[in-house]
């Protein structure tokens, strides 16, 4: 029961420092939960991160959510789940409410504006450095795949191309990478 | 009569809000103009002016965008409640979804298929997260300007891969440099126009 409790408190802590520092939407925050949850709590490998963003993109509804649901009902179950819930929404919501008195000064603050800009480098840097590490288990397991060791390489391709110049819908790229691993990828 | 009244705004908040969480493929960005519609065309909570600056508030802060919205109508309505159900109502089924499908995936996994399934979608991965690296990259060195975007990058990758800080001190740092930016900027562009004034002044007087 205490060892439970704890686990709920670290699931707190870890979302809620990871909340707070993802400024600009869900996507920024998605290297900064990777970092807290494989790095620092190691309740994950990178692997089975990825795989839990991957299902989290392909279902409606905002990522981070998500992410802390499924990150904290896996630590801890239902009640896990809900401390890491409650950790991604309830102080943003508490700011949001409290500050809307004086929004009009506050987003219009070069300091806050500023403060949005000046994280979207370091952003830029933790993704693309989680994207490098995605792309070396795709080349890696490529090997073990004989004949189809081509196929990570030409599902990287299809999706890029598809979603970024046939402008389909990411989810339907997900859906198909997940139909053609069904049918080729068995040992 | 008097009964429903007093549910009725509740329910309202707690439709508008599930079904946008439903139908909102993609995240955040994707979600945000079926909010608007519902709050704005359909139950008329405020304006789309009024939304606007919700939405720049809601931008402006940390955390994800849709959650703060969301509990910022159902205060708007209802108060405290109105803002719980709202949330609520929003990442309920989403949550449930993602929970029950990856217990599913996890149940499954020495099954060939599902081994098959997960590891297809790791180059889908490595793609999509590249994807969104490249636009923050795009959004920093239009928010920052080209010399100063791509020497934050260097910075923030020497902070984070050479010298190993951890990361959330780097975003803290970065974020304290982005509070200064505006005025560091603007002290800037005065020092030169002032050494720029005072260079022509010094011209007009050896002319003069």
């Amino acid at each position: 029961m205490t060892a439970m409790l704890l686990q709920c408190w670290q699931l707190f802590v870890a979302f809620f420092r990871g909340t707070m520092l993802g400024f600009g939407g869900g996507p920024s925050i998605i290297p900064i939960y990777q970092n807290e949850v494989v790095n620092n709590f190691h309740w994950m490998s990178n692997e089975e991160f990825g795989k839990s963003l991957a299902m989290a993109n392909a279902l409606p509804g905002p990522i981070a959510t998500k992410l802390a649901a499924y990150i904290g009902f896996k630590v801890a179950g239902w009640l896990g789940a809900c401390a890491a819930l409650t950790a991604v929404v309830v102080p943003t919501a508490l700011i949001m409410v409290a500050l809307v008195g004086v929004m009009n000064k506050l987003s219009g603050n070069p300091v806050v504006k500023g403060m949005v800009r000046g994280v979207q480098p370091v952003i830029f840097v933790m993704m693309a450095m989680l994207a490098y590490d995605f792309a070396k288990y795709a080349f890696q397991s490529a090997p073990a795949l004989g004949k189809f060791g081509f196929l990570p390489f030409l599902i990287a391709a299809a999706y890029f191309i598809a979603v970024q110049y046939l402008q389909v819908n990411a989810v339907w790229g997900i859906v198909g990478a997940l139909v053609l691993g069904a049918v080729f990828f068995r040992g | 009569m008097d009964k429903r009244k007093l549910v009725q705004p509740y329910a309202e908040l707690a439709w508008a809000l599930l079904k946008t969480g439903i139908l909102g493929y993609g995240g955040g960005p994707s979600v945000i103009p079926l909010i608007r519609y519902e709050a704005v065309q359909r139950y008329r909570w405020l304006t789309d002016d009024e939304f606007g600056e919700i939405l720049a508030l809601a931008n402006a802060l940390p955390g994800p965008i849709a959650t703060k919205i969301a509990a910022y109508l159902g205060y708007s309505q209802k108060k405290a409640l109105g803002a719980a159900v709202a949330v609520v109502a929003h990442i309920l089924p989403s949550t449930i979804c993602m929970i029950a499908l990856l217990s599913a995936v996890h149940l499954f996994s020495q099954s060939a298929i599902v081994q098959g399934i997960i590891a297809a979608v790791v180059p889908v991965i490595a793609v999509m997260l590249g994807m969104m690296a490249y636009e923050f990259a795009e959004r920093a060195v239009k928010g920052l300007g080209k010399p100063l975007g791509f020497a934050c990058f260097v910075a923030a990758f020497a902070l984070l891969q050479v010298v190993h800080l951890h990361p959330a001190l780097v975003i803290v740092l970065f974020l304290g440099y982005g509070a200064a930016h505006y005025r560091t900027a603007a002290w800037l562009t005065a020092k030169r126009q002032r050494m720029r004034r005072q260079r022509a002044e010094r011209n007009g007087d050896y002319s003069a």
